[in-house]
């Protein structure tokens, strides 16, 4: 048996070795990646299937390469080979030893924002700060993950940028409606406009415009739609309907009617059932007042909302004549301007739609080319580019000027102590100013007809009025 | 020629299991990377349609995650899948297998990049078999039967919210219509298992050649080692013999080394037999000027008590009316008492001499030449049976010089002239006893006791010196000898029966002469050589 004992060993060995190896090469869902000493780090948390968001996010870093002088932008490690793996881009400032690593951990199916927190909090150091919530529920999660993790390498918690989640409440319904802002308390910077200040202008800017209004002989209607599932849906349903209720519609009573869908899962094309429910009891009543216009409130995201105005064009053809669809931002400029002939076919959704914008969608620059990754070319909007470039411009001068900040509390200092304030003092975007509102118009053609191209306006509000700034109509 | 060497085959066992257990890994891991690169396509589908399955979504959550929300839900209601808040969200999960299944079925035939899914199900594991699953179900037809190869099932678990598989979405997909991939693979399985028979019936065929390889190189080895012990053995050998040559030189270098030791060692004895005679010597000498001194006061006093017999002896002389017999008798005592009163003299001359301390006086070389034959002529012929003959110089040869110095350095010299005429006739006569012809040995007996030896004393007069030989036909000298017998102690008749009796052999005589010869500023010469004879030649400095 000794004469078998090295051969014994050296197997036993061989296999110890391969176990190791194989934990060693294990797969490991969130590992986060190490930030150099004396660098800062934003997690920039989003959906891994999304990589259109994270190039848009990494053209808004470039922007700043032309908006701030001396601030160097390296993308060289935005886009990996793998896609398993963490991109970042890195800001820095000629002069100074610290940088900025602006890095992508990806959500998915595995790893959710609390795993992400937890790995993070974890890890020396921790983030100075988390970016995220492109959606109300994520920017949700992520907040109360966030506030629920107390301990930090460092013992100082990061802060939280929104990025565009806009949702004002976690559930407007409840007895006391607890802030999105207020989660994450002291600690949350949203860079993007609320839903109340989305709707507050939406509404201001149909009761200024004559052909969108409603109207009615004796009473005005506004259908409000709430997805359930969605607290940016039923966050902006509420604040359409407060808006309603304010009363600033000149002229004929307006009648608000509230609809809740139960989720907001559904085809392509088709209404889901909960939605087919709600349009089977407005459809008839829009068909009891065919000489009126009506508002159709759709607070949601690109497909639902096509869902139902696919059905209520398909119900009834031409009733974009006496229907005017309004939302938030859940429909951007590029699902009814660059992939409009796929997404958004206006022949098939013959309704006017109203929209709101955080940001100029049209900027495109004269300069530049389809080569130049900062430059913003048609039929590309530019609204996503520019409010990311917003967000990071005001976190890079919070970074850079002055002060290194040493933790997250110096750079939540700095970001109030700005001389051109960019947020309120609870930490919400400064509103009043800067917002735009995309028109969509079905061009109605002799005949019962509809022009196969709508007409595209992008307004903005300056001192109060609502200012054309480009008409669009594609050939 | 190596001799053939067997092994006990669970020597070589042994020895073989490690490379062979690392070549059965390593060829298994060949294998199996192999295996898995010709299903690399099967696996890239799957992947792709677990992809799908995990992240498509068609509002913000994906299908696991309204699995989960299902069985939350289920759990909250006590899983009655009947009821209203478990119904909606049954039907939710239902939209979302239609939400993803629609896409497809809108770009139907456009395979790869759309699979054709005909199934979607949602099994649930845990919870009570009899809960239904969620499924979506194609309209369309399965594949016909010959194609039926071409439909996929994917199981895909869902962890709970405990990590546990709570669920299972088992997927039936159709994915490829006209998949080249495929054929490449099985043309690439079939070379690989080809490339596979080769390595591994090369790995063999090369794991007998290291078999046999080794074992022929163990039989060169053990014939190596063989002769490498053989010459090792022989260099042990060579080596031991070294060692014991080495051992003999060593024993040989003591043996010397104790020879020159003992060598040494009698050098040392010598030395101190040498110091021993000579201390010997000088108690002698000190013995015999103690005697000399006792002899001389004896001599004094005997001397002395002569004055009385000789004063007798004359008065009865001349007294008047003796015989004439008488007359002689009393003529003749007179004679010997004379005779010894004068060696009583001598005795006390030379007991009483210090060369060192001369007392200077004009003297004539030829009276004093004379006066020393005169003394020793009648001695030689009568007693030491040769002829003593003094040859004065015919002019006078006055020097300035101590009178009893110089007797007795002529006497030394006369003294030694005999000694060398004893040690030439005892040699005349051995040489003559040693001639084996009994004539010729009789004839040389003959001569050898007619020879007679003979001492010359000679005075002449050489320029401002006067010259003084002693000659004698005595034994000679040697070189060796001539130049070291003025040294003080050197002495060739030491130990020499021929001189028992005498008193000689001290070695004083001739240094005596020297230091006299010293102080008189005179030189001498010596010429002998053996069997010739020796001349001493005194030259004394001519008083004005």
């Amino acid at each position: 048996m000794r004469r078998f004992l090295p051969i014994i060993v050296v197997i036993g060995l061989g296999v110890g070795v391969a176990f190791g190896l194989r934990e060693q090469f294990r797969t490991r869902p969130a590992t986060p990646s190490a930030v150099p000493p004396g660098d800062l780090e934003v997690a920039w948390i989003h959906t891994t299937t999304n990589p259109q968001t994270w190039e848009r996010f990494v053209a808004g870093v470039l922007q700043l390469r032309r908006q701030v002088p001396g601030l160097d932008v390296d993308d060289s490690r935005a886009f990996l080979d793998q896609t398993a793996a963490v991109p970042e881009v890195v800001l820095s400032q000629s002069g100074r030893p610290g940088k900025l690593h602006l890095r992508w951990y990806k959500l998915s199916s595995e790893v959710g924002n609390r795993e992400w927190v937890d790995a993070l909090a974890a890890r020396n150091p921790a983030p100075i700060a988390f970016m995220g919530g492109g959606t109300s529920d994520r920017a949700i999660e992520l907040a109360q993950a966030l506030n629920e993790r107390s301990a930090w390498k460092g013992d100082k918690r990061p802060l939280l940028f929104i990025t565009t989640a806009t949702a004002n409440t976690l559930d407007p319904h409840a007895f006391e409606p607890e802030r999105l802002i207020d989660v994450y308390p002291g600690r949350t910077f949203r860079g993007c406009f609320t839903n109340e200040a989305m709707a507050r202008a939406v509404i201001d800017f149909v009761w200024q415009s004559q052909d969108l209004k409603p109207t009615g002989k004796s009473e005005t209607r506004a259908y409000v739609l709430a997805w359930q599932d969605d607290p940016y849906s039923v966050d902006l349903a509420v604040q359409f309907d407060a808006r309603f209720r304010e009363g600033k519609n000149p002229g004929v009573p307006l009648r608000t009617v509230v609809d809740r869908i139960a989720y907001s899962v559904g085809t392509f094309t088709e209404p889901n059932p909960p939605e087919r429910e709600v349009m089977d009891r407005i459809l008839p009543d829009l068909a009891s007042h065919p000489e009126d216009r009506s508002l159709l409130v759709l607070p949601a995201v690109t497909q639902p909302a096509r869902r139902i105005l696919r059905a209520f064009a398909a119900d009834t053809p031409l009733i974009g004549q006496r229907l005017v669809a309004v939302t938030g931002d859940g429909v951007s400029f590029n699902t009814v301007f660059r992939d409009g002939d796929v997404v958004w076919p206006v022949r098939e959704l013959s309704i006017p739609l109203v929209f709101f914008a955080h940001q100029n969608p049209v900027a495109w620059a004269a300069d530049g080319g389809p080569d130049d990754p900062a430059a913003l070319q048609p039929p590309n909007s530019t609204d996503d580019v520019l409010l990311f470039a917003d967000i990071v411009r005001v976190l890079a001068e919070g970074v850079f000027a002055g002060e290194w900040p040493a933790d997250a509390d110096a750079l939540a200092r700095k970001l109030r102590a700005r001389e051109k304030p960019f947020f309120a003092p609870d930490g919400e975007r400064r509103s009043g100013e800067g917002e735009y509102v995309v028109v969509v118009r079905p061009q109605f053609l002799e005949g019962g007809r509809v022009h196969r191209e709508p007409e595209f306006l992008v307004y903005t509000r300056s001192e109060g009025r609502w200012e054309l700034v480009r008409r669009l109509v594609k050939q | 020629m190596a001799e053939s060497v067997s092994l006990p085959w669970w020597k070589v066992v042994r020895a073989l299991a490690p490379a062979v257990l690392f070549w059965i890994a390593l060829v298994g891991w060949l294998v199996y990377l192999l295996s898995e690169r010709t299903r690399i396509g099967a696996e890239a589908d799957e992947a792709t349609m677990r992809e799908w399955i995990d992240e498509a979504r068609s509002f913000r959550k994906t299908l696991p995650e309204l699995v989960r929300e299902y069985l939350r839900r289920l759990e909250e209601n006590g899983w009655d899948h009947a009821a209203p808040a478990v119904k909606e969200k049954a039907e939710e999960v239902q939209e979302q297998l239609k939400a993803m299944a629609d896409p497809l079925r809108l770009y139907q035939g456009e395979l790869p990049l759309f699979p054709e899914v005909y199934r979607i199900e949602v099994r649930f594991l845990n919870p009570p078999e009899s809960l239904p699953p969620l499924a979506w179900d194609s309209p369309a037809p399965r594949p016909r039967e010959q194609n039926r190869t071409h439909v996929r099932y994917l199981d895909h678990p869902v962890a709970g919210s405990d990590g546990k598989p709570a669920a299972v979405i088992r997927t039936e997909y159709r994915i490829h219509v006209f998949n080249r991939l495929q054929q490449e693979e099985a043309q690439r399985r079939r070379f690989y298992w080809i490339v596979g028979g080769v390595v591994f019936g090369g790995s063999a065929l090369a794991l007998a050649w290291v078999y046999l390889f080794l074992r022929r190189e163990r039989g060169r080895e053990l014939a190596q080692l063989q002769a490498e012990k053989a010459r090792e053995h022989a260099e042990v050998l060579m080596l031991a013999a070294k060692v014991e040559a080495q051992e003999a030189e060593k024993a040989a270098a003591e043996t010397k080394r104790a020879l020159l030791e003992q060598t040494v060692e009698a050098a040392r004895a010598a030395t101190r037999a040498a110091e021993a005679e000579r201390t010997n010597l000088e108690m002698r000498s000190q013995l015999y000027a103690s005697i000399g001194i006792m002899a001389g006061s004896y001599a004094h006093n005997i001397k002395n008590l002569l004055v009385r017999p000789n004063d007798l002896i004359n008065r009865c002389i001349e007294a008047d009316g003796l015989r004439t017999d008488q007359a002689s008798m009393l003529q003749e005592v007179k004679s010997t008492l004379g005779t010894v009163t004068e060696r009583l003299q001598m005795i006390l001359r030379t007991v009483r001499r210090d060369p060192n301390k001369a007392e200077m006086t004009r003297l004539d070389l030829n009276e004093l030449i004379r006066e020393t034959g005169k003394t020793w002529a009648s001695i030689g012929r009568e007693k030491w049976k040769l002829t003593v003959r003094a040859e004065p110089s015919a002019d006078a040869l006055p020097v300035r010089g101590d009178l009893s110095h110089l007797q007795q350095a002529i006497e030394n010299l006369v003294f030694n002239a005999r000694d060398a005429t004893f040690e030439m006739r005892n040699h005349v006569r051995d040489a003559a006893r040693a001639e084996r012809d009994p004539a010729k040995r009789k004839q040389e007996l003959i001569d050898a006791a007619a020879w007679r030896g003979e001492v010359v004393l000679t005075g002449r007069r050489e320029g401002s010196h006067a010259v003084l030989e002693v000659r004698d036909n005595g034994i000679g000298m040697t070189p060796e000898v001539r130049e070291q017998c003025l040294q003080t102690h050197f002495s060739t008749k030491r130990d020499n029966a021929l001189y028992e009796g005498y008193s000689a052999g001290m070695g004083l005589g001739l240094s005596f002469v020297a230091v006299v010869l010293e102080h008189h500023g005179a030189t001498m010469e010596i010429e002998s050589e053996p069997l010739k004879g020796a001349v001493f030649r005194l030259r004394l400095p001519l008083a004005e």
